[in-house]
């Protein structure tokens, strides 16, 4: 009987993913099916994995599908909880272990967001923080965040019930947008510190305007399909003097190009457009400088 | 001499990870104080040698018009700005908050945990520039908002 189903998306990092189910099969995990969603690598990842790793549940896209490649893996998991990993990142080894007595032990919960920590970390703070009993405190915080997507266990049930990332934000701020679907459902998000993943954090790229574009545009869409009308306008205007106000700090347009293509889409976020409680709306902690912070 | 150093954590804990793997380096000897938000407090305890964690106590972004109480009992000898961009742009914030503490030096920690010293006259001389950009930015959202307003409603009702 699979238990826990852990669903990991790769593109064109064939050593990285490697490296993570080197490490995943190392654990020797009982009751775990390992589904990786190949977006179309075109470094053969997808045939090293097929060779090196034949019980690994691969689906290979024919081209990037973006996030939605995650929802490809979450339809066929069986486990009774879905652990999402980048092809980059990797839980530490009690960590699995620890996220089912977790959602065990508490039905409300929703999603349990791992520690996510800096991969070159791994040697330097793991094994004791992880060993050691006393250690295994949790922080049982009711948080209205988000969570980061390189470790992060959530119930197939809900997944099934609520939908898994959004098709239509190809990248970024789809963890923030599954969040708030969670949340509305009454469910918990919770995050544990003796539950860890290791990711790569990569400082490359930073001038690539793929980043601003997705974190901008998809910002104004959980706006558009989450907030309500009016308080969402004035989210809007905020953005909108954002993006004029970086721009002209960074010598950009990307946010304005970005701000546009969300408006004049706005049916694509309005089609998906849900009724989220109020409380969740008042208490969600959504950075909104966040698209504006991360390029050049 | 120890020196007293505080950290303003303004970036992702991930990159903290990095950043303080160099700081332990840098600064073998000295008192590291890190300055976060409620919500990270927990996280940042896993970083050994660390002489206080404050906290911010708000859950809004860095601001001038708010620092932690207290705070400037300290007198430290650096304060580290680590940002999430190579330039440090989108982090004046921070910068602006920082001139509200007692301290003799500013350094500025890129992505790439390059360091670079900021000085108070250049953060003074963005702020200038600053009021500038946000006067241009205001004038521009109240042009377009009409037309965005009005998009996004028709927008609204066709879908329906």
């Amino acid at each position: 009987m699979v238990i826990v189903s852990i669903v990991i998306l790769s593109y064109n990092r064939k050593e990285d993913i490697r490296e993570s189910l080197e490490k995943l099969y190392s654990y020797n995990l009982n009751n775990t099916e390992i589904i990786v969603v190949d977006n179309g690598s075109s470094d053969g990842s997808a045939e090293m994995i097929e060779s090196e790793y034949p019980s690994v549940r691969l689906l290979k896209l024919k081209e990037n599908i973006g996030v939605s490649g995650y929802n490809k893996g979450f339809a066929i998991s069986k486990g009774k909880y879905i652990l999402i990993l980048d092809d980059d990142s990797f839980p530490s080894e009690n960590s699995v272990k620890r996220m089912i007595e977790e959602f065990e032990k508490d039905k409300t919960i929703g999603i349990i967001a791992f520690d996510v920590r800096n991969y070159n970390s791994y040697n330097q703070v793991s094994k004791q923080d992880e060993n050691k009993e006393q250690e295994k405190k949790t922080d049982k915080k009711r948080y209205l965040m988000g969570f980061n997507g390189a470790g992060a266990g959530i119930r197939k049930q809900l997944i099934d019930k609520i939908g898994g990332y959004p098709d239509e934000f190809f990248l970024y701020w789809n963890e923030m947008d599954l969040s708030i679907r969670v949340l509305n459902e009454g469910y918990k998000i919770l995050w544990v510190n003796d539950i860890i993943s290791y990711h790569k954090y990569s400082p490359k790229n930073r001038d690539s305007q793929r980043g601003p574009f997705y974190y901008t545009r998809n910002l104004y869409w959980i706006i558009l399909k989450y907030f309500p009308l009016f308080k969402g306008i004035g989210k809007i205007l905020k953005l909108l003097y954002y993006s004029v106000y970086f721009g002209l700090e960074q010598k950009t347009v990307i946010y304005l190009k970005a701000s546009f293509n969300a408006i004049f889409n706005s049916k694509i976020a309005f089609k998906n457009r849900k009724k989220i409680k109020k409380e969740i709306i008042e208490n969600i902690r959504i950075e909104y400088r966040l698209p504006f912070i991360i390029y050049r | 001499m120890k020196k007293k150093i505080l950290i303003i954590r303004s970036i992702s804990m991930q990159q903290l990870d990095n950043l303080m793997s160099k700081l332990y380096t840098e600064y073998p000897e000295d008192d590291l104080y890190i300055l976060t938000h409620s919500h990270a407090i927990k996280r940042c305890e896993k970083y050994k040698n660390i002489t206080e964690i404050i906290d911010y106590e708000r859950i809004n972004n860095f601001s001038i018009f708010h620092i932690p109480k207290n705070i400037n009992e300290h007198d430290f000898d650096i304060i580290i700005i680590p940002v999430t961009n190579i330039s440090g742009v989108g982090f004046f914030n921070v910068f602006l908050m920082s001139l509200r503490i007692k301290s003799k030096k500013l350094f500025l920690y890129n992505l790439q945990s390059k360091k670079k010293e900021i000085k108070k006259r250049e953060i003074i001389f963005n702020f200038f520039k600053s009021i500038l950009f946000s006067t241009i930015s205001i004038f521009v959202t109240i042009i377009l908002s009409p037309f965005i307003i009005s998009h996004l409603l028709i927008s609204k009702i066709i879908t329906k």
